[in-house]
């Protein structure tokens, strides 16, 4: 049996293409993270290895020259010898960007229904708005500062400033995931079947759109995390977000302390994802 | 099981009048179909029974009761729908239990309930399988599982073949068509399938144009259609139902 040309060459050339695009993105990703180990990083490729003291420094447990701050280490239990403590900055500067999300999820996502489900004057203009936020974060920055100056400098703030930078993707998300599904006629049954409007939403609506908001929200997370001109503009004191966190660490330091922070930025981002996804396939279990 | 009683239904959006002054009466156990092309205001008088529209003049009332403002919720009717409508997040057998739940009935009474209906429609083993597993015609049977686990007043089924293969439609309307005179069920079977329609109804409703303009049993419709538009609607398929015993 011959195989036709187009299917011998085209399913290598699509393999081909995607194993060099692959490699290409993720070799940078590789070499960080092998780099962060290294003593040192002056040629194309580090060398010295293994060492900790990269991951030591930017995880602020050990001295570090100049005035870079740890993570915040704060010891939360003593037992004998041994203290255990907790990077409380860290988990400060997460909770930052979840913050965000967490609006984004109560405001989005009936936003999202409203315009999937109905059709109501002005639903266009809605869906305008919810969308418009998707300006540079410099822009928004600077008009946050003047709309509210008292604003300026809390985390509140920042919070209030990731959801709005970061609405647009929870939005697009979720409202995709309500016109993929028979949104009306889910409704409808719920509804004829006895339960109420509050209860067909929170019972069935939100949980049968479960993968929608779980992608929006581990899109907004990362964004925001990573938004650095917003974070840049409007943050002035106390404890720095993640994007602030990674500058300081990138500037002013050896490349391969540069490499730890990122991949530490890398971990956060991959540990929070998984969380998000574990919350979002069990949060919404109903069975029982 | 209830009679179903439309007086006067009149819906209207804006400038458009989706139904035109409708009056239907379904007797307790009886079947209407609701026949008619699409945009001729059949979903809407469907619609308009469950709750879900409020019509701008004319009432609804089951037995004697006007439910015209009653919410769906409280209305305890029946839904089938083309597109199944299953909770994806819910088994098969949740599915089928949710309006007890909703009415608050212990746990192993509902399962106990579900797990009967399922088995009567040939899908017993399917409980604790996730909907999104099955096929097109098993879901939909769930989906007549669910609305009939609440013991609706009327059982509303808009265009519940559509889209099944016509082997699976056949076989299926057969064995519904069975079940529901069965169990004595009221109901309004909205289609625009005339064969679908004279197969399963007691009696049929030819809408056009927001009009009801012929009610009758499929015979008298066949036979007799009242009007122009009855007797092209339903003639027109008529070479095909030499199976349809009188």
């Amino acid at each position: 049996m011959s195989v036709a040309p187009s299917r011998r060459f085209g399913r290598g050339l699509v393999t081909a293409t995607l194993l060099l695009a692959v490699g290409f993105l993720m070799v940078p990703v590789v070499l960080t993270f092998v780099g962060s180990f290294a003593g040192e990083w002056s040629g194309v490729l580090p060398s010295e290895f293994i060492t900790l003291q990269n991951w030591r420094e930017v995880l602020g447990l050990a001295e570090t020259i100049g005035s870079q701050r740890s993570m915040g280490w704060n010891a939360i239990l003593s037992v004998g010898g041994y203290t255990l403590a907790v990077p409380s900055e860290l988990i400060f500067s997460v909770a930052l960007a979840l913050g965000g999300v967490f609006i984004n999820l109560v405001v989005g996502v009936p936003i999202a229904y409203a315009v999937a489900r109905y059709d109501f004057r002005g639903d266009e203009w809605v869906n305008a708005i919810s969308v418009l936020p998707l300006v540079p974060g410099v822009i928004l920055g600077v008009a946050f500062l003047r709309a509210y100056p008292d604003l300026a400098g809390t985390s509140f703030g920042l919070i209030v400033g990731y959801s709005l930078l970061k609405a647009p993707f929870m939005v697009m998300a979720v409202r995709s995931e309500f016109e993929s599904m028979p949104l009306q006629r889910l409704e409808e049954s719920a509804r004829s079947l006895g339960a109420s409007w509050p209860r067909t939403f929170l019972t069935v609506i939100v949980p049968n759109a479960r993968s929608g908001i779980v992608s929006g929200a581990i899109i907004c997370w990362t964004l925001a995390a990573a938004e650095f001109n917003f974070s840049y503009i409007v943050w002035a004191k106390g404890t720095q977000p993640l994007a602030l966190f990674l500058q300081r660490h990138i500037s002013n330091s050896s490349f391969t302390k540069a490499a730890a922070a990122v991949s530490m930025f890398f971990c956060i981002i991959v540990v929070i994802t998984v969380l998000l996804q574990q919350v979002g396939s069990r949060g919404f279990d109903t069975r029982g | 099981m209830a009679r179903i009683t439309l007086d006067s239904v009149r819906k209207r959006y804006g400038e458009t009048t989706a139904v035109n002054g409708v009056s239907l009466t379904v007797d307790d156990g009886e079947i209407v179909g609701v026949l008619g092309p699409s945009g001729c205001g059949k979903t809407t008088t469907l619609r308009t029974v469950a709750g879900f529209e409020t019509p701008t003049a004319g009432t609804v009332a089951f037995d004697d009761q006007d439910v015209t403002n009653v919410p769906p919720e409280n209305r305890n009717v029946g839904l089938v729908f083309q597109e199944y409508a299953l909770f994806d997040n819910m088994t098969v057998g949740e599915n089928v239990a949710f309006g007890l739940k909703m009415r608050g009935i212990a746990k192993a009474k509902r399962r106990k309930r579900a797990t009967e209906l399922l088995d009567m429609l040939g899908i017993g083993e399917m409980a604790d399988r996730d909907p999104t597993t099955l096929s097109g015609g098993q879901q939909q049977r769930v989906g007549l599982a669910r609305a009939l686990a609440i013991e609706p007043n009327v059982l509303l089924l808009d265009e519940p073949m559509t889209g099944l293969d016509a082997k699976l439609k056949a076989r299926l309307r057969d064995e519904v068509g069975e079940l529901l005179s069965e169990l004595d069920v009221t109901g309004l079977y909205v289609t625009h399938d005339q064969e679908e329609a004279m197969l399963m109804c007691d009696r049929i409703a030819v809408m056009n144009d927001g009009r009801m303009e012929q009610v009758g049993t499929p015979r008298e419709v066949y036979e007799s259609p009242a009007t122009e538009f009855v007797s092209e609607f339903v003639s027109l398929d008529a070479p095909q139902l030499p199976f349809v015993q009188w």
